[in-house]
């Protein structure tokens, strides 16, 4: 089977969501018969929560002074500042019939490939075991299948499973401009000082991989141990208005 | 040993029949498998389901996962008390850990398996 791969460049928060959203129902109604990997990037940085988090933590007057959009992901998880990373979506089909991969079966596929991919680019890379989250922020601790350097959090990740297809969404630290988004809690739980010393990015690592040979490499890397061959993506499913509208559904009006 | 008395689906969700009700929850294999339930999304009671339509999402710290009606019928009721506290689904999945009741209107596109048959497949 092979994997599909594609740079999406950069899109606002929203798009991006509602893009990964449109990968994940082609692959669970069957319109999608791949994994497919989309790696982008945000502009203007925004805010993502998980799925169900509640919308009451965040500080709507700090992201309407800063002009900080914030968007629902279908994935579960903690928040994140998006800003300064390289941003993965992995859409996949199970594949293991009646007896689906649980969702740690899930991350350990595509945390193997990550820390492939990772190692290729010369960054020594490590999927932590195992781990208990704060949940408020997501990189304010690390849970098992979580891709550590140094024991530093590098990686932040989610999942969404259906009956027939998974969602990984994972955020690649290249710079500490997520660290904002405690400016953007109105309790965040950790302060700048622990969170800094809590993660890593591939900038002070001195690696700065681009989005298509993140997106090429994370794929050869999956086929390594899905078989098949790694093929550019051309043209993304369309997505639709209840997509868009969960992505914006935390509305901040500037 | 789960209990015998209940029905299994493919998705690890278990159902009790009570005439013409069923009540729904999901297996505890389910439950260790998700992990720490932070926060369960259902129906609204009265709401008309379709065997294998999702009918929610249950979320972990890391993931969210859809639930599925097992059986075509109407929203009786859905468990409050999980909404202050979703981990009754883990420290509780046959008892007060439930999530909905639905009034069956058919069981035709039901895939339900018996507790022995549930057992072999999770292995």
């Amino acid at each position: 089977m092979p994997v599909l791969w594609i740079d999406d460049g950069v899109q606002t928060g929203a798009a991006n969501m509602a893009r990964d959203h449109a990968l994940w129902r082609g692959c669970e109604e069957g319109q999608l018969t791949a994994p497919v990997i989309r790696v982008y990037q945000w502009k203007p940085a925004a805010v993502s929560i998980g799925h169900h988090q509640s919308t009451e933590q965040l500080d709507f007057d700090a992201l309407r002074r800063d002009k900080v959009s914030v968007v629902r992901r279908p994935t579960g998880g903690g928040a994140v500042l998006h800003d300064e990373e390289l941003t993965f979506a992995v859409a996949a089909p199970l594949l293991r019939g009646e007896r689906r991969e649980t969702a740690k079966q899930a991350y350990a596929v595509v945390s193997d490939a990550l820390v492939a991919t990772l190692r290729s680019f010369g960054v020594d890379a490590k999927c932590r075991s195992d781990g208990r989250a704060q949940a408020q922020v997501c990189f304010s601790s690390t849970l098992g299948h979580e891709i550590t350097v140094g024991g530093r959090k590098l990686v932040g990740s989610a999942l969404r499973r259906g009956r027939r297809s998974f969602l990984i969404h994972g955020s690649i630290l290249l710079g500490d401009g997520h660290c904002r988004l405690l400016e953007y809690l109105k309790e965040p739980g950790v302060d700048a000082a622990t969170l800094r010393a809590r993660c890593v990015d591939l900038g002070s690592l001195g690696v700065q991989p681009g989005r298509r040979d993140l997106a090429a490499a994370l794929a050869n890397a999956l086929t390594a141990s899905r078989g098949g061959k790694a093929v550019p993506l051309v043209g993304l499913p369309a997505c639709t208005e209840p997509e868009l509208a969960l992505a914006k559904s935390p509305r901040v009006d500037f | 040993m789960r209990p015998d008395d209940l029905n299994y689906t493919k998705e690890h969700e278990w159902v009790r029949s009570e005439g013409q009700e069923v009540t729904v929850g999901i297996t505890d294999y389910a439950a260790e498998e998700l992990g720490d339930i932070v926060f369960i999304e259902l129906p609204e009671e009265g709401r008309s389901m379709s065997a294998g339509e999702p009918m929610g999402t249950i979320e972990t710290v890391k993931a969210v996962e859809e639930v599925y009606a097992p059986v075509t019928g109407t929203i009786l009721a859905v468990n409050h008390a999980l909404i202050d506290s979703p981990d009754l689904v883990n420290s509780e999945p046959y008892g007060e850990g439930w999530l909905v009741r639905i009034a069956v209107e058919s069981m035709e596109d039901a895939e339900l398996m018996s507790a022995s048959d549930y057992d072999a497949m999770v292995g």
